[in-house]
């Protein structure tokens, strides 16, 4: 599909597709990280930046390219992490001063902006160095505006870019002796390029389905000592000289400003003493002290990788913020293919793996792709959700993968699954008729109860499953206006002991998930 | 006589400080561009008052210069004093904080009250340091996470689906052991936690014939939430042999600007 102009609306769009895609392979870029610091968290902070650019958009009431394009900037600014987080957010301030005050921006105006982009990354980092997402920005958009000129068709000049980008980074190995050593390509290109990639995604409709990369293997890299344990970042309020002060006392520095705000990321063992300096200069806030020692140790030894099978985006957030690596997605009556759980499996960075199938008819897939894996795979039988909810929660990443396993079969035989469903078709199940749209109740496979409501099946579902010695009652809810008020009111009303908790699951064929532990 | 002598993050009461003639030296909180001299220029409740209210105001957390990265920061500035004075001082690393080093502390000044002579005291803090254990819990993993003092990844787990970390101490550095969901299930970790513990020094006594279970004895502190601290006293009184008084203490402002208010936990000992 050709596009000719991007407005505010469009930008926002784009961006919100950049950042899910993104984030769906947040894990392939950590495995890349070598570079300052191997400690595997690339991904991890773009995405974490990112998701403060979407959270302060939810709240925009406009669709004014302008403005959307500076809340982009300071949103990212304010919440950048780490120092691909702080380069992140100046590359897209770098937009937003191209963007300027046009309502609406074509192709050679969007190549331009990014050429601003380029340079206000470059001067972000004190030590520019070349091999990193500094030069991929640079050459997308010199390569950009050259394009531009020819065509004004804005999906052909994100193709474009993105196909340099790809030539670009796969030259960053020979770039930088660090990629070199490590045989990897540089971890925070591979994420700006995912992001355009997102972008094109949405533009051609593409599902935004995770499509595992090929074996992913861990960077050749050894375990060393820090130069500098704690990774600091902070945000001065009023001032912008502050660099020269704190240079002497770490590297790695990036810092950049915005208006009277300077956000400072730096690695250093003197966290207090530049605090204390910073505090000279102005009100100090949102101070992060990250200890790289032992992520980067974290990163080494990663050994044990976690796979699960799951629908729903609501459910796929909770399971990633849990600690999953990839979800594949699936579920009920879209089962994955066996190929599909393998290339999942060879694609994480790690020689094990937990694969989590939270459904029974998943199972012999799952154990198919356990056998054609060159990984060692370890199936966690989760035969729902809740199921495996609780078994990632049960794991300990201190301790070995079989006594972790030993733990997550505890954890599932504490917790008690219940689904809803509406009737499709009209029938009979034993001895309970089943009327077509009617609220069908299941636990444990089999139906509990039928009813005309959603709200009542719900409670008759609990009252089969909840019993004297249960603390929690866990609702996964599929619809964006369930009037959880409303429902947690009429629940709490009959299962008082209990704490009531909801959460967005977005699931599909299920009303509800119920889980009670 | 033996004087122990040991700072304000061992989160003791005053009154027993007192009663037992502990020195306690005052750490140093700032909020902001402000400096307090803890339990001097400002009060444990005064503290989780400011803390509440300088973070809605502007954002930011206090700062303070100990417990430093390592734990061990007064133990160096301890030993420069040493150096300075010529006495007969022990500097000793307990490499704990708060309860866990409060209950060293106690069972030192103890011993030296009871008349124990250096030597003695010596040992059996070396002996305690190995025997202490301490679990805690905190209601929001935000503040620890920003203090570099856990990991990302522990801390993105514990901020979803209300899931209450159990932490204790691994070489000077915060790990998780147990992680549970839902606050009404804490305690009976605690218990199953202590329980397991224990189990390893029940002793069978042939000569009697009997079983030698051991007493435990419990440093609790809290972080401005004595709710929850009376509800945990309840069960260790209900569930253990508690061989001397539980003692409870507030979570002095070095410790609590790391933790955020919210955090209880023990430290505990056993005897036979």
């Amino acid at each position: 599909m050709s596009i000719y102009y991007c407005d505010g609306k469009r930008l926002k769009r784009g961006i919100s597709a950049s950042v899910s895609w993104l984030a769906q392979n947040r894990a392939a870029v950590d495995a890349l990280n070598v570079f300052p610091i191997p400690d595997g968290d690339t991904g991890t902070n773009m995405v974490f930046t990112l998701q403060k650019v979407i959270d302060g958009l939810g709240t925009l009431p406009t669709n004014h390219l302008p403005l959307i394009a500076s809340q982009i900037a300071e949103s990212s600014l304010l919440g950048a992490r780490g120092s691909s987080g702080v380069i992140l957010s100046q590359i897209l301030r770098g937009l937003a001063e191209g963007i300027g005050e046009q309502k609406r921006i074509n192709s050679m105006d969007l190549a331009l902006a990014l050429r601003i982009a380029a340079q206000r990354a470059y001067s972000a980092v004190e030590k520019p160095a070349e091999g990193t997402i500094l030069t991929l920005i640079k050459e997308i958009a010199e390569a950009g505006v050259i394009w531009a000129k020819k065509s004004k068709d804005i999906t052909l000049l994100l193709s474009h870019i993105l196909e340099i980008g790809e030539q670009t980074l796969l030259r960053t190995k020979d770039m930088l002796p660090e990629l070199r050593c490590a045989n990897v390509i540089d971890a925070g290109g591979k994420g700006f390029l995912l992001m355009i990639e997102g972008i094109l995604k949405l533009i051609r409709g593409e599902k935004f389905t995770s499509t595992a990369p090929a074996t992913l293997s861990k960077p050749n890299i050894e375990r060393k000592k820090m130069e500098e344990r704690y990774c600091l970042s902070f945000i001065i309020k009023g001032t912008t000289t502050v660099r020269k002060e704190i240079e002497l006392y770490g590297k790695d520095i990036v810092i950049a400003s915005m208006g009277d705000i300077t956000k400072v990321h730096i690695h250093t063992d003197c966290t207090d003493k530049i605090l204390e300096i910073a505090k000279r200069y102005g009100t100090v806030s949102e101070v992060k002290i990250e200890d790289m020692q032992e992520q980067h140790y974290e990163f080494i030894d990663k050994q044990i990788a976690v796979v699960v099978v799951a629908a729903g985006n609501g459910i796929c957030e909770i399971f990633k913020r849990l600690g999953t690596d990839i979800v594949i997605e699936g579920g009920q009556t879209m089962n994955p293919s066996v190929e599909d759980i393998v290339s999942a499996i060879q694609g994480v960075a790690a020689e094990k793996v937990i694969l989590l199938p939270n459904n029974s008819n998943i199972i012999p897939a799952a154990t198919g792709a356990a056998k054609i894996s060159t990984k060692k795979v370890h199936i966690v039988p989760t035969k729902t959700i809740p199921e495996g909810i609780a078994a990632l929660t049960a794991i300990q990443p201190e301790t070995t993968i079989e006594e972790n396993m030993e733990r997550m079969s505890e954890a599932i035989k504490n917790v008690k699954s219940g689904e809803i469903t509406q009737a499709v078709r009209d029938s009979k199940v034993g001895e309970s008729e089943i009327i077509k749209g009617n609220y069908i109740g299941i636990s444990n496979h089999s139906i509990v109860g039928t009813s005309k409501t959603k709200l009542e099946m719900l409670l008759l579902l609990l009252k089969s499953i909840v019993a004297d010695e249960n603390s929690i009652i866990s609702i996964f809810y599929n619809n964006l206006d369930e009037d959880v008020d409303k429902l947690s009111h009429n629940i709490r009303n009959k299962f008082n002991w209990v704490d009531v908790e909801f959460y967005y699951g977005g699931q599909p064929h299920y009303d509800y998930i119920v889980a009670v532990e | 006589m033996v004087k122990i002598i040991t700072d304000s993050t061992a989160d003791l009461p005053e009154t027993i400080a007192t009663q037992y003639n502990i020195g306690v030296v005052p750490l140093y909180i700032s909020f902001g561009n402000k400096m307090y001299k803890e339990g001097v220029d400002i009060s444990k409740p005064e503290f989780y008052h400011k803390f509440r209210e300088y973070e809605s105001l502007s954002g930011g957390l206090p700062t303070t210069s100990q417990p430093s990265s390592k734990l061990s920061g007064t133990c160096e500035s301890a030993n420069r004093a040493k150096k300075e004075l010529n006495k007969d001082i022990t500097v000793i690393d307990s490499g704990m904080v708060s309860a866990g080093l409060g209950l060293i502390v106690l069972c030192a000044a103890r011993a030296a009250k009871n008349g124990k002579n250096k030597e003695q005291i010596i040992e059996m803090i070396e002996e305690a340091k190995g025997k202490i254990k301490v679990y805690f819990t905190v209601e929001n993993l935000k503040y620890l996470e920003k203090g570099g003092r856990i990991g990302k990844a522990q801390a993105l787990v514990g901020n979803i689906l209300h899931i209450l970390p159990i932490l204790s101490f691994k070489d000077g550095i915060i790990i998780p052991i147990e992680k549970v969901r839902g606050s009404k299930k804490v305690l009976p970790k605690y218990k199953e936690l202590i329980n397991r513990e224990m189990a390893n020094f029940v002793k069978f006594n042939p000569k009697e014939n009997s079983i030698l279970s051991p007493q435990i004895e419990v440093l609790l502190v809290h972080a401005d939430c004595i709710e929850k601290a009376n509800e945990l006293e309840a069960m260790l009184r209900t569930s253990f042999n508690c061989k001397e008084a539980i003692t409870t203490s507030l979570i002095g402002g070095v410790v609590g600007s790391h933790t955020g208010p919210g955090t209880w936990g023990i430290a505990f000992t056993w005897y036979y």
